[in-house]
């Protein structure tokens, strides 16, 4: 698994325009296509593009020839509805433009609350019968479980159990996770657009609600209605547009055998460490490079681990090595005094949108348009969306020079 | 016991009772390597179930519900 790794895509193609709807507590006036469509439409504008300059489209649930009816996109030569999370869309798409199945594609994502992740979901009947469009709305990434009910480990409650073995067999408590969660609600503050902006206390944390042994209800990313959409493009086409190109060094993503919920043999099997490890042999880039950290934090003991997988600590060291990385007075995590993780308040805070809002905010800092919650010289983002089986993610951005 | 989580909220579902948390477990079995399977706790409170613990497979009948797998811990 070691060494170099053929990359003939590397800074070949870049995300060109980003654009989002709004995210929302509940907007069950909208339906999950109209959240696509806002959002597409706002990267569209982003990109300085119009309907007839797209030729792929590739998003999660949605299908792509709705949103090409929406948006009234004329022809497209290609088009994917991987299952989320928005790695999945990425590579995908990276991998069109540069074989030339197409040349500008249309990405997108939309969280949109579903029975099985909001209690006032699963009590509106448009919502309980509404599917992903996927393998059925009880097993969205059609790995095999039939009962997603509470004899079973399917879904969020595995991400629990994962939880509660990582703190077993590293020695935390509750702390360790929780400072992923204060991080993200303290950076969340200088996002507008985030749903949770309110400061959260260590003892507030420590106090939440819990929902699923070892996580509460501030270690589960904030279930909301809304999307992400993404412009992508040769880096030649990218050049010729408004917005400074953000190129894309590496994106894989990760599987292994054994890699569903509860038949994960352990840590050290699974998909980050395939993800993180194809993506440093993919790269130019080095992990002391990165500027802006982004490890998806939709549970919180998912960031912990990506902390381990991308290279800053040994395995079970994550959450030792966030207290390290703890700035006390600012109640939030800079690595070496200096990266920024989530600055836009992840899913946690800002919204669950699977690591969509990641990657957008990751754009926005590339181009130094994060408005307040800018860092300074940002010229590499890594963002790492998903977890441990089905969906784990790498993506390595740069800026143009 | 290789993972454990307790459910504080979830569907309703016969023979599953939230008030003091609901045990979902992941347990490898003894009887073949590799094989492990996930289903709920009975007849221990969840607050006494922890990974390492021992359990034996039972198949639960429940009126009003199919029967499927569970476990019981062995002390």
């Amino acid at each position: 698994m070691t060494g170099p790794r053929r990359s003939p895509a590397r800074d070949q193609v870049a995300i060109v325009g980003v654009g989002r709807s709004p995210y929302s507590r509940s907007r069950t006036d909208v339906s999950q296509g109209g959240l696509v469509a806002e959002a597409t439409v706002a990267a569209l504008r982003d990109a300085g593009l119009g309907a007839e300059d797209i030729d792929g489209i590739c998003g999660s649930g949605v299908a792509a020839q709705w949103v090409q009816a929406a948006l009234g996109i004329p022809a497209v030569s290609w088009f994917a509805n991987p299952a989320m999370v928005i790695g999945n869309q990425i590579v995908a798409a990276v991998a069109a433009v540069h074989s030339g199945m197409c040349d500008t594609a249309l990405v997108y994502h939309h969280g949109y609350r579903m029975p099985w992740s909001s209690r006032s979901a699963a009590s509106d009947p448009m919502r309980r019968t509404a599917g992903l469009g996927l393998a059925g709305a009880s097993s969205g990434w059609g790995t095999g479980h039939v009962d997603a009910g509470p004899d079973s480990l399917a879904l969020a409650p595995a991400y629990a159990a994962w939880a509660g073995y990582y703190l077993h067999t590293y020695g935390y408590t509750r702390e360790a996770l929780g400072r992923v969660a204060l991080n993200s609600r303290t950076n969340a503050a200088s996002n507008p657009d985030a749903v949770y902006r309110d400061p959260l206390s260590m003892a507030d944390y420590l106090e939440g609600r819990m929902v699923r042994d070892p996580l509460t209800v501030y270690d589960m990313d904030v279930p909301v209605d809304g999307a992400d959409a993404f412009v992508i493009t040769s880096v030649e086409r990218a050049r010729d547009l408004p917005h400074p190109p953000v190129l894309v060094h590496a994106a894989t993503l990760g599987h292994t055998d054994y890699g569903s919920e509860e038949q994960l043999r352990d840590l050290d099997h699974a998909g980050q460490v395939v993800a993180a490890e194809r993506l440093w042999a993919k790269s130019e880039l080095t992990l002391p490079d990165v500027d802006v950290f982004f490890p998806y934090e939709g549970f919180s003991n998912i960031a912990l681990t990506w902390f381990e997988n991308v290279g800053y600590c040994d395995r079970g060291e994550g959450g030792r090595f966030v207290e390290q990385h703890w700035i006390d007075d600012e109640q939030r995590i800079l690595v070496d005094g200096r990266i920024p993780v989530n600055p836009h308040g992840g899913s946690l805070s800002e919204g669950g949108t699977q690591g969509a809002g990641h990657l957008r905010e990751a754009c926005l800092q590339l181009r130094g348009a994060a408005g307040t919650r800018q860092v300074d010289g940002v010229q590499v983002a890594l963002v790492t969306p998903g977890g441990y089986y089905f969906n784990a993610q790498a993506i390595l951005l740069r800026s143009d020079d | 016991m290789a993972l454990v989580t307790v459910l504080r909220q979830g569907p309703r579902r016969p023979g599953v009772d939230y008030t003091d948390g609901y045990a979902v477990v992941a347990v490898d079995l003894d009887e073949q390597d590799g094989l492990r399977l996930a289903g709920g706790v009975v007849g221990t409170p969840a607050s006494d179930v922890a990974i390492g613990d021992r359990v034996q497979v039972v198949i639960r009948r429940d009126e009003g519900s199919a029967p499927r797998v569970g476990f019981e811990v062995v002390r």
